[in-house]
């Protein structure tokens, strides 16, 4: 197990070298000038001269060759100084640490949400296979996969509007100081964001489920003459609910870079509202930041979720 | 006992009726000034479609984000909140000044209640050096904005103090009637000289200083941006409310769902990415909550071209699109009846612009049975062919994705095939867009303008003169004489000669070459608010009237 966490861990570097690699180089590619979207302003009616735009394209160091400008980058991430926002001129870590929380927040609440009701659903449709509740079931996670959730998002706040004339509060209320504000904050973008992942685990859920069903061990309970009830929660359940877990591990990363859209329909300002900002601020910066962020981050989740499966199915720490 | 007779039975009758009206007369009386007087609190959360600003010194601070901290300062003098006429000014730091006989010197007087939020008094030295601040060439960051508003009329180090409480301010043209307009507007702030020279980073919100009705509150980046009422603001009374708090939203629909939800209650500025008529469609669908104010002739539409490039190089080119535009169409499908009009440069209705009546005449933007005239097709073919295109041209059309642009882009590519121009539309995002205004790497585009005033020196300079805002992205110069002719009008105090001399100005520009910009339309701007603000109209500018201290919220509505 050591070996194999170190072998992992040595995969990270040029894994996370290719992600820098593509964050910086694919920003330098699309066309805008970080310095002239300061001076301009959004309507580009501010006037200036080539001077000042020279100037402060020498103080954003946007004038320096991209190489230089790439190998101070990277330098400043080995010392986790990700530098200064080149639109607000803040540093950018200060941004970090109050939008990651945010999002971490959003992202846990969709999970939360997604596996209270895929579990039942899919152990549901598994256990009444082919009768009207089972295809009830698959009917709302075939549709939970096939709709996008910015759509399922949209669609949620008009609905709201229309039926109840009300839409989530404005701003961002703290968990620890205004949890019933800020519930009503998230529990709508939290139900868009974890619909898809809601109906993919539902199906998991069911495919492991009826899997498990057809084992002899399960038929063996049941010849033991052990109510159903116990035969599912004693001996079923557990063996199927362990690719759910995994599933659901795999599907944290996918849901922590999948909040964009989300975030800015329901104006939640976490990591995904200020990287779409920041691009159309052309906020090298910050962009390459956050994307720093999240891919580490769900670097390091794939790894953990790897260890705990091996420990879980020794079948896999052998292997 | 006497028994009730019929007579007396009516007169009682009649005498409770009459009481009855006099006293639901009384009641509707009493609703209505009630309805009338000011109530005092609450917080009003507004629509910001735009972004902080980088840095918050106002005179830094473009024009879209200073609707977000107008109320921390003061002007001079500003934009009556409170007047039926939207042009009328009325002294906001200054309690009244004058004009020497020549036309050369504005003496302004200050309040004596004026104080900064420190405490300490507004003196004429602040004044003074808030005008140099504005006009400062040298000052880093740019005065991107205030130095071409008013260097024209100002030239830094020539304002002086006589005693603390009056400044004298020199003009550059003797008399310039449009400068007293420019220094009312929201971004011509008086800021404190002791703040300024203190050391501090002026750019921080937090430390933002003013003499204004409200004070910095709470800022969260890309969120919202909170005022609160200074308590000790030296006008009696005012502010109105409590605070304000601009929440930033981007997205159209999530914008909608806060004004039909009351999460907002109005927009910041009346600049975003609705469109007269989706504004006109939200006042209809929740007309028991909502109300739209117009800011009228806010902006005009133009069609750009970048002269430096061919084929716009070339005068012909240019005045056969000028001809060849059919202005009505767009209207037709842009255009709100009543809030847009139809008209050149100069404008419709004022009193330098043309009439109605003439407009319809002029090429370009006369009509024939209800379709472009088709004199102004043929005429535009053969311009194209005097200047060696007798089969048109490609090129491409930059299009912005910002307010209506993208959809005009369709518009214009199919008015112009009539005369053989193929225009390929390549959408590029803001961002995008200037900085290819920047580099002149672009031939042709959808733009529009907003006005800092409706009046000629600020509609024709930022336009067509060298220094201006979209003639410096053209890389456009008129002719000498027009620029003479510029100069000349703006410091004519007769209105008869100064019409004379811009009518001949605006003649070129319809009649022979449009420079960089085709203008197509005038546009209003929508100002949505919800009914239950009150105190405030849009004033005659964009740019006037964010300072908010009259404002009141009513809860009834």
């Amino acid at each position: 197990m050591q070996a194999y966490i170190a072998k992992r861990c040595l995969l990270f570097i040029p894994t996370v070298l290719m992600a820098t690699l593509l964050a910086f180089l694919l920003l330098r590619v699309i066309p805008g000038d970080p310095a002239l979207v300061k001076l301009a302003g959004e309507t580009g009616d501010s006037s200036f001269t080539q001077a000042e735009l020279h100037d402060l394209q020498a103080k954003l160091g946007t004038d320096r060759p991209l190489y230089v400008q790439y190998g101070k980058w990277v330098w400043g991430m080995l010392r986790l100084d990700f530098g200064e926002s080149m639109f607000f001129e803040e540093p950018v870590a200060k941004d970090l640490a109050a939008k990651f929380p945010i999002t971490l927040e959003l992202t846990v609440l969709a999970l939360l949400i997604a596996t209270i009701i895929a579990v039942p659903l899919g152990l549901l449709s598994a256990i009444k296979q082919d009768t009207p509740t089972d295809y009830i079931a698959r009917i709302i996670a075939i549709t939970g996969v096939a709709l996008p959730n910015f759509w399922v998002g949209i669609l949620i706040v008009y609905f709201l509007v229309l039926l109840f004339a009300w839409m989530p509060p404005l701003g961002y209320a703290n968990l620890w100081e205004d949890p019933a504000t800020n519930l009503q904050q998230f529990i709508f973008p939290a139900l868009a964001l974890g619909f898809f992942e809601m109906a993919f685990t539902a199906r998991v859920t069911r495919s492991s489920m009826l899997e498990v069903y057809r084992e002899d061990y399960t038929r063996t309970a049941r010849g033991k003459g052990l109510a159903e009830r116990v035969v599912i929660v004693r001996h079923a359940l557990k063996n199927a609910l362990l690719p759910v877990v995994t599933v659901s591990g795999y599907q944290f990363g996918r849901l922590l870079a999948g909040t964009v859209v989300i975030e800015n329909i329901f104006m939640v300002p976490g990591m995904g509202k200020l990287l779409v900002d920041s691009v159309f601020h052309r906020d090298y910066t910050e962009v390459q930041a956050i994307v720093m962020v999240i891919t580490i981050s769900v670097l390091i989740l794939n790894l953990v979720l790897d260890v705990i499966y091996g420990w879980l199915n020794p079948r896999i720490r052998y292997s | 006992m006497t028994h009730p007779t019929r007579r007396l039975l009516l007169r009682a009758s009649l005498g409770a009726a009459a009481a009855g009206a006099l006293a639901r007369a009384s009641t509707a009386n009493a609703e209505a000034t009630a309805a009338r007087t000011p109530k005092l609190g609450g917080t009003i959360n507004m629509h910001s479609y735009s972004f902080p600003p980088p840095n918050w010194h106002p005179h830094v601070t473009n024009t879209v984000q200073i609707m977000s901290s107008s109320g921390i300062y003061n002007q001079l003098i500003e934009y009556n909140p409170e007047a039926e006429d939207p042009f009328e000014l009325r002294g906001d730091l200054a309690t009244s000044w004058e004009l020497s006989k020549d036309g050369k010197v504005y003496t302004f007087h200050l309040n004596p209640q004026a104080k900064w939020h420190d405490g300490q008094p507004v003196t004429a030295e602040d004044v003074v050096y808030s005008m140099d601040s504005m006009v400062d060439s040298d000052a880093k960051p740019a005065r991107a904005v205030t130095l071409p508003a008013l260097s024209p009329y100002y030239k830094k180090g020539t304002a002086r103090a006589v005693d603390a409480r009056t400044v004298e301010i020199p003009l550059k043209i003797a008399f310039a009637p449009d400068f007293l307009p420019t220094l009312a507007l929201d971004f011509c702030k008086i800021i404190p000289k002791h703040w300024g020279q203190s050391g501090i980073d002026l750019q921080k919100w937090e430390n933002a200083v003013g003499s204004g009705p409200f004070k910095p509150g709470k800022f969260v980046k890309d969120v919202s941006i909170e005022l609160v009422k200074n308590k000790d603001y030296w006008k009696p009374e005012l502010p109105r409310i409590d605070g304000m708090v601009h929440y930033t939203i981007k997205d159209k629909g999530t914008a909608i769902a806060a004004y039909k939800t009351g999460r907002v209650l109005m927009t910041n500025w009346p600049v975003t990415n609705l469109s007269n008529k989706e504004a006109t469609q939200l006042e209809t669908e929740a007309a028991d909550k909502l109300r739209v104010e117009y800011v009228r002739n806010a902006a005009f539409f133009f069609f750009f071209m970048n002269t430096s490039v061919a084929p716009f190089n070339n005068p012909k080119v240019r005045q056969a699109v000028n001809l060849a535009l059919d202005r009505q169409a767009l209207f037709n499908t842009f255009g709100v009846p009543g809030l847009d009009t139809l008209a050149p440069p100069l404008g419709v209705g004022t009193w330098f612009g043309r009439t109605a009546e003439d407009i319809a005449q002029l090429p370009g933007w006369r009509q024939l049975n209800g379709a472009k005239h088709p004199e102004d097709i043929a005429k535009a073919k053969a311009l194209l062919a005097e200047a060696g295109h007798p089969n048109g041209f490609e090129a491409e059309m930059m299009v912005r994705q910002v307010v209506e642009f993208p959809d005009q882009a369709v518009v214009y590519k199919e008015q112009l095939k009539k005369i053989g121009i193929e225009a390929t539309i390549k959408l590029v995002d803001s961002a995008t867009g200037f900085q290819r205004y920047t580099m002149g790497d672009w031939v042709m585009a959808p733009q529009g303008s907003g006005h800092f005033l409706v009046a000629p020196d600020a509609l024709l300079g930022r336009v067509w003169m060298p220094d201006g805002t979209w003639a410096k992205y053209a890389r456009y110069s008129p002719p000498d004489w027009w620029q003479e002719a510029y100069t000349e009008q703006a410091g004519e105090g007769d209105r008869e000669k100064r019409q004379e001399i811009l009518r001949k100005m605006e003649d070129y520009l319809v009649f022979e070459d449009p420079g960089s910009s085709a203008v197509t339309y005038w546009t209003a701007r929508s100002w949505v608010m919800s009914e239950k603000i009150k105190g405030i109209h849009a004033r005659g500018s964009l740019w006037a009237g964010y300072k908010h201290e009259t404002i009141w919220y009513d809860p009834e509505g």
